[in-house]
């Protein structure tokens, strides 16, 4: 799988840290510029699949294993999940914005702990864009992943 | 007068009233936008954060993000199922 040359071993995996360090920006900053939780997720994924397309899927750099990959996928799932249910039992909607409580429904102690420490009255949006950050980033960097792993495989087989 | 030219000049009579009407639905279609709830999204949208597109992403519109994270998991969980299929089950 991994295509020889030197200099684009020499030169991807930079490439690949100050991809993902872009993408890590771009979710952080989600509720004040442009981007957020999907395009973030994609840039971090872009990062880790040109790492493992240029020096193969079994010496890459920045591996991910299969528990690292499980726990991942589901800390992004279920938090989002539990922001929501959180809305649900306090404000009374499904993922209602509990820390920006724009309806003024919920106490102001439950309130105050999920209010986003900014100048903005974000609530839970930066922790949604980074659970959905993180879905994303999963998602598709196992996708390329299990496809060079298949690859291995079946040459493997032959 | 042949047939045909009677269909050519059906057809010149109807092109430019067609025209016309599309000139002034072009001319006058600013009058006739309702902005609707937009109006509400502009005024709550920048209380809660500058960036207009992820509050109505995550804020008023988050169950479609939660399906949008789902169609993810589903699309990773369907590329093991087929492209693995044959592959794991002899490695173990």
């Amino acid at each position: 799988m991994s295509q020889g040359s030197v200099i684009l071993k020499l030169v991807s995996l930079p490439i690949s840290i100050i991809l993902i360090c872009l993408g890590i920006m771009t979710i952080l900053g989600g509720h004040i510029t442009p981007g957020g939780g999907f395009q973030g997720g994609a840039m971090i994924a872009s990062g880790i699949i040109l790492s493992i397309l240029v020096y193969g899927i079994g010496n890459s750099p920045l591996e991910l294993s299969h528990t690292y990959i499980e726990v991942l996928e589901s800390v992004g799932a279920l938090g989002f999940v539990i922001f929501g249910l959180i809305g649900l039992f306090v404000g009374g909607f499904f993922l209602y914005n509990v820390g920006a409580d724009l309806l003024n429904v919920v106490p102001q102690s439950i309130q105050s702990v999920l209010h986003y420490p900014d100048v903005t009255n974000a609530g839970i949006i930066p922790y949604l864009n980074i659970f959905v950050g993180l879905k994303v980033f999963v998602g598709l960097s196992s996708i390329v992943i299990a496809f060079a792993g298949f690859k291995k495989l079946t040459e493997e087989g032959e | 007068m042949s047939k045909a030219t009677i269909r050519n000049l059906l057809a010149a009579v109807l092109t430019a009233l067609f025209s016309v009407t599309l000139i002034d639905a072009i001319f006058n279609i600013s009058n006739m936008i309702n902005p609707g709830v937009s109006n509400i999204y502009n005024a709550l949208g920048t209380q809660i954060a500058p960036n207009l597109v992820t509050v109505v992403i995550f804020d008023f519109r988050a169950y479609d993000t939660l399906g949008e994270s789902i169609i993810l998991l589903s699309a990773g969980l369907v590329v093991l199922l087929i492209f693995g299929r044959g592959l794991l089950g002899d490695k173990r």
